[in-house]
């Protein structure tokens, strides 16, 4: 059979971008074509699409009676042709899938944002798709039917692919809105049930109860965890003996008004979709285009989902589950901070937000810091990667602080925001300084930081609530300032409007042992105009090459490197990074 | 501003003392109480710098006070003061008509639509006030702007 070209394989809607595979978007017998044709070095995603594989009777075919649902095939070819195949098993409405992966007579209940619009999404061929909602229960038995039906197929058949849990969501404003969170009558329904228990619970305790908005909203988040956990923990129950996890995907294009922007005639806007990907890198998510048109996606922004999504991408959002055949030279996304956030049902990272700090990181440091849940914070993991560790305040358990200290302990610089800090943790803070007898410096910007050293670590505090009264200036400025005790490294981007640009980091190879690490900055002009940008020079880097050039021009300077992209160029340079 | 493109607005009912939404046959959580408004939940324009700022100033304009509903611009007592203020930033931004759909209509309309055209159709399927930049235009020029893709 032959190859298909790289035109074909761009508009073809069962390959619709990055490493996606459709199999039901095409016959049975062109998947070998299909397969073969896919030259990516990154395991091939198979999502499945479980309303596809339901039959009459109510069971679940894989192969019996409908040759497209033949999974254990598409494992094998795959498998013949020397590639990677992970299965994407989704745990909640799914915006490429016709009612979001549910079938006909199960989808009931449409599901909406928050704003009482229905989710509903423009794929990439036009039509418009609708995404039911994941709270009825008929449809969670089935669910639960279904990946039990997948976990016996797929072992009894001998596939060995990994399996990856899907979560779908989108994008908007910096935050990561899932498409399971709904407000359908179906949640609605079942929300009011729990409800009404958890009031029955509180008047035994405590008597007549008032429920606020701000608790109804804690419940709420409490009854979706819920309901998302039964899913999770089905797939995983079932699925164990190759489930390696969850990723959550973002797709572009896929937020609840979008229908109106891309059914409307203006140009759609390929830089607000860069602007989604480095959002995506900073949330911990993976960015998908499989939605996009096929001239949106395959010019520059096709290029970016080349140099960001690789194994290793997959690997730090997995947590290190996947993947783990890496080359000491292998690019990971560049993350010099964490910022760690608690889920009190406030929206995300809102704490940094308010004290400044996710907009100086985004305009001084852009793309290189990462949003992380408090409750997943691994100690271990935060040992010798040389990042900042930014904590706050507000919602942190004994447990959590505990933790903190500990890190600090172990060597690693870390910035504590104490605004909205229990009294009893601040005393301990206080207590633990004494106790370990540790240097302290005091040095008064707009709120009083205090500057700890112990050995390799650093500990700067501060009470950050007169940080958030401040003018956004005033914050930039106190943030610049406590960055520079921090003795970071990098690189200065000067850019025109509409550059794109993305780090990645590896370590050095054999000849490249003078350096601590390489740093790759890609860049990319998605506009109709000729643009530049410079990398400002600094002591601490060496300018290794050039890679990747696309109607692109690239001038190494005494004080930097000069770039000029034309439309739709693009370019890699490599720097080495030393003490 | 100047604009040959309509305005859609999406509005929906409220209840401001628990900052819920009344959907015509939901049952509810809790007991509603208080008065109940309208409110916009969601606006479009082809015109690409109309902000929920610009709403909100065209609010206070109108009705001499801020909007003050957390979820959107609001309130509006009645549906024709919600028309009256849909009308007034039509004219503003320069818009030839302004269609107006509850949530309730546009959810039960994309269930029934599966393309671009089907949806660009229903669209102007709303309850439509044209205004005075639209009045003595042919209307075949508004049919050139929005053709079907």
């Amino acid at each position: 059979m032959g190859q298909l070209s790289s035109t074909d394989r761009k508009c073809d809607p069962s390959l619709p971008g990055e490493n996606w595979f459709f199999y039901w978007k095409t016959s049975y017998s062109l998947w070998e074509n299909k397969i073969s044709s896919y030259d990516r070095n990154v395991p091939l995603f198979v999502p499945i699409n479980w309303g596809f594989h339901l039959n009459e009777e109510g069971g679940f075919d894989f192969g019996e009676k409908r040759p497209e649902t033949d999974l254990k095939k598409i494992y094998f070819l795959a498998k013949e042709m020397g590639k990677e195949v992970c299965f994407l098993v989704p745990l909640g409405p799914c915006p490429f899938l016709v009612n979001g992966g549910i079938a006909p007579a199960l989808a009931s209940s449409l599901a909406c944002a928050s704003n009482g619009l229905v989710y509903s999404v423009i794929d990439s061929d036009g039509s418009i798709l609708k995404l039911y909602s994941f709270f009825d229960t008929k449809l969670y038995k089935v669910f639960r039917s279904f990946v039990w039906s997948l976990g016996q197929y797929l072992s009894s058949n001998g596939v060995d692919a990994d399996i990856i849990g899907m979560e779908s969501g989108y994008l908007e404003s910096g935050e990561y809105q899932d498409y399971f969170s709904d407000s359908s009558r179906s949640f609605m329904k079942g929300f009011s049930k729990f409800l009404g228990l958890k009031i029955d619970e509180k008047r035994k305790q405590f008597g007549d109860v008032a429920i606020t908005p701000d608790v109804e909203n804690q419940y709420k988040n409490q009854y979706k965890k819920m309901i998302k956990d039964l899913y999770h923990n089905s797939a995983k129950e079932c699925l164990n003996s190759s489930w390696v996890g969850v990723l959550k995907f973002a797709f572009l294009g896929a937020r609840p008004y979008d229908i109106f922007l891309r059914s409307s005639e203006r140009k759609e806007d390929v830089g607000r979709y860069f602007k989604e990907v480095t959002e995506s890198i900073t949330l911990g998510v993976s960015p998908t285009s499989v939605l996009l048109d096929g001239k949106i996606k395959n010019g520059v922004l096709n290029k970016a989902f080349e140099h960001l999504l690789s194994k290793s991408f997959f690997y730090q959002n997995l947590n290190g589950e996947l993947f783990d055949d890496f080359t000491p030279t292998t690019f990971f996304p560049l993350w010099l901070f964490e910022l760690f956030r608690n889920e009190t049902g406030l929206k995300e990272g809102l704490c940094w937000k308010n004290n400044g700090l996710a907009n100086f990181l985004s305009c001084s440091y852009h793309g290189t810091y990462i949003l992380k849940d408090l409750q997943e914070l691994d100690i271990d993991e935060c040992i010798g990667h040389k990042k900042i560790y930014f904590f706050h305040g507000l919602g942190m358990s004994r447990k959590s602080f505990e933790k903190v200290l500990r890190i600090f302990l172990n060597g690693e610089r870390v910035v504590f925001d104490t605004d909205s800090l229990d009294p009893s943790l601040i005393k301990r803070l206080n207590a633990f300084i004494i106790e370990n007898d540790i240097d302290t410096q005091e040095v008064k910007l707009i709120s009083s930081l205090v500057l700890c050293k112990l050995g390799e670590g650093s500990l700067v505090y501060f009470d950050g609530n007169e940080l958030s009264n401040s003018a956004s200036g005033k914050k930039d400025a106190f943030w610049n300032k406590l960055l520079n005790y921090a003795d970071l490294s990098h690189l200065k981007i000067e850019h025109d409007k509409d550059i794109n640009f993305l780090w990645l980091r590896r370590s050095p190879s054999n000849i490249e042992l003078t350096y601590e690490e390489v740093r790759r900055v890609s860049f990319f002009n998605p506009s109709s105009y000729k643009r530049k940008a410079k990398v400002v020079g600094s002591k601490n880097f060496a300018f290794l090459k050039i890679s990747e050039k696309e109607n692109a021009s690239v001038k190494s300077t005494p004080i930097g490197v000069d770039l000029e992209l034309l439309p739709g160029g693009s370019v890699s340079l490599d720097f080495g990074h030393f003490e | 501003m100047k604009n040959a493109y309509p305005l859609f607005l999406i509005y929906d009912y409220a209840n401001p003392a628990v900052g819920e939404e009344e959907v015509a046959d939901e049952s509810s959580v809790l007991d509603l109480q208080g008065e109940k408004h309208y409110r916009i939940t969601y606006f479009f324009s082809d015109q690409e710098d109309l902000s929920w700022n610009d709403l909100k100033l065209q609010y206070q304009s109108v009705f001499m006070k801020e909007s003050d509903d957390h979820l959107g611009i609001g309130p509006f007592q009645n549906i024709s003061d919600l028309h009256r203020f849909g009308l007034s930033l039509g004219e503003k931004i320069g818009s030839p008509q302004v269609y107006f759909h509850s949530v309730f209509d546009y959810n039960q309309m994309v269930e029934q639509v599966f393309d671009i055209a089907g949806f660009k159709k229903s669209l102007l399927a709303g309850h439509m006030i044209e205004t005075n930049k639209n009045k003595g235009t042919n209307s075949s020029f508004f049919g050139r702007i929005f053709k079907d893709s």
